[in-house]
């Protein structure tokens, strides 16, 4: 059987079964019920994949198709998602994910009787986005969004890309759709320079293996749908699209595909939406495309998926990327042992491990990872630092640092991250300076050792000789103390 | 998306943030507050 969301949501349910919760409770997407719901979760860090079972449409009726959120939105997930060892570490997990890149795998065509996408077909006066569950996902939202990977195709050579982009309702035909200039960019602009529509199609649940390969940052002649398949270790099935036939393929085991054209010429008012930095992204127009919605094809019991702003961690977005940093920082230097970018905290800083042998090494491997647009503030550890822990972080900054020393900061002239609201100019303009925070320990004097208990003592005391188990299991986790 | 203006809506008179670009178009602006569109000329207050 192909890997789908189904596939998915059995192994959840055997491997983690109380962080599988359905609510069969009538919600209304739209008036912020789902938002509310998962940010009183988020704030009791608790992070289980929900299901909305009735939630209502647009239309004000209980929608056909179901809503879900939070499928990849734990560690624990994405190793579920990744078909890895629940002992994985984080850092393990990114290179995974870095392996996988080097051996994509060709996506297969099936027809349209093998593709469950295809058991509901919508065109026409036929289509109607507002009979599905769309979220309100944020206060100021300019409008209920979809939000999940979006897939274009160069009309060259055929490549195909994926990404992710807000796309604010606008009829039950119409859409925008947010592009910032990257590999997205560059297809649609390719034919509008031609005076072309472009055939554009956006993916509302599958696997999380799907939706992480979908959030790819490769070479833009990396073809995407192969990326996928390596994440998913296995051939991506594809269908040929109502709209554009063999011109656009899509995802065969999908839950719903939206499948339409972003017209040249025509550009359309969106946001704000609340963006992955926690801040609500202005309302834009020049790069808010115009996205006619010609089908949607769905499963008959379809779960459609959304993301919602996490307050924590984002590992199904986080770890590809990671894995891209990682790779960029050891071609420069060979002994950086981890790269965090994981988590709210982290969405403009980047935080490097390594095993320095030369006091440039840690200028270095910052200067790799300052080529990626996300990375502005860049702090360089020693490898006793666990880069995935912010207390960690602060302590080795509070103790390994002479700002006057360690603190390089370049002037307002690398390309910004379009989500930064702390830039100072606007987008096409979009410059921002970076800062480089070396907190390695010096390799030419003496540096204090990190006090600790010695390592043969903590392997030969056994804590339950001492305090019995039963004793332990009573004692709270104190949340008192500012880490915990 | 990062540097923002804020404009104020002429029917509800709260304030939403928008691209400093969109100050330079003849495009009309979207109040999420209460669904209404209006032009630049009809706002209020607009803060850069």
């Amino acid at each position: 059987m192909p890997k789908d969301l189904r596939s998915y949501l059995a192994d959840v349910h055997r491997e983690v079964p109380d962080e599988l919760v359905c609510i069969d409770r009538e919600v209304n997407p739209a008036g912020y019920d789902c938002t509310a719901i998962i940010k009183h979760l988020d704030a009791a860090k608790k992070f289980p994949v929900v299901v909305f079972e009735r939630p209502l449409d647009l239309h004000g009726a209980v929608s056909p198709v179901k809503l879900m959120l939070n499928a990849e939105i734990s560690q624990s997930k994405a190793q579920i998602a990744l078909g890895v060892p629940r002992t994985m570490s984080r850092m393990e997990m990114a290179e995974e994910c870095l392996n996988r890149e080097k051996r994509p795998i060709k996506p297969v065509v099936v027809s349209r009787d093998e593709a469950p996408v295809k058991q509901v077909i919508q065109t026409g006066a036929d289509v109607d986005l507002y009979h599905l569950p769309c979220m309100r996902h944020h206060e100021q939202d300019g409008g209920p969004y979809v939000d999940m990977a979006s897939v274009l195709v160069d009309r060259h050579n055929g490549i195909y890309n994926l990404s992710y982009h807000r796309m604010e309702i606008k009829s039950p035909n119409l859409t925008s759709m947010l592009v910032v200039p990257r590999h997205a960019w560059k297809i649609f602009r390719d034919y509008e320079e031609a005076g072309l529509e472009c055939p554009v199609a956006t993916v509302l649940g599958h696997h999380p293996a799907f939706n992480m390969g979908a959030a790819y940052r490769g070479m833009y002649e990396d073809d995407e749908y192969e990326m996928i398949g390596a994440y998913l270790q296995e051939p991506l099935r594809l269908v040929p699209s109502e709209t554009w036939g063999d011109r656009l393929l899509v995802p065969a085991d999908a839950e719903v595909v939206i499948e339409g054209a972003l017209l040249p010429g025509k550009r359309q008012v969106d946001g704000p939406f609340g963006e992955a930095p926690g801040y609500l992204g202005p309302q834009r127009y020049n790069d808010s495309l115009h996205y006619e919605v010609r089908a949607i094809t769905r499963r008959r019991d379809a779960i459609m998926q959304t993301i919602i702003t996490p307050e924590g961690d984002k590992p199904w977005l986080d770890l590809p990327r990671e894995g891209a940093y990682l790779r960029r920082a050891r071609e420069a230097v060979s002994g950086v042992t981890a790269v965090c970018k994981a988590g709210r905290h982290a969405h403009f800083n980047i935080f490097i491990a390594m095993k320095k042998t030369s006091e440039g090494d840690p200028a270095r491997a910052a200067a790799a990872v300052a080529s990626f647009d996300h990375s502005k503030n860049i702090f360089v550890f020693d490898e006793d630092i666990d880069v995935f822990n912010p207390a960690d972080i602060l302590w080795a900054l509070a103790t390994r640092v002479q700002p006057h020393a360690d603190v390089s900061i370049s002037p307002m002239m690398y390309k910004g991250n379009e989500l930064d609201p702390s830039l100072l100019d606007e987008v096409y303009e979009c410059k921002t300076s970076i800062m480089i925070v070396d907190a390695t320990r010096p390799l030419g004097r003496p540096f204090s050792p990190v006090s600790k208990c010695p390592d043969d003592a903590m392997a030969r005391v056994n804590l339950e000789d001492y305090i019995p188990r039963e004793v332990l299991d009573r004692i709270p986790l104190d949340r008192t103390s500012y880490w915990a | 998306m990062g540097i923002c203006a804020a404009v104020e809506c002429p029917q509800c008179h709260k304030e939403f943030v928008v691209s400093p670009s969109m100050l330079k178009l003849n495009v009309d602006f979207h109040c999420p507050w209460c669904n209404v569109n209006f032009p630049k000329a009809q706002s209020p207050r607009i803060r850069e």
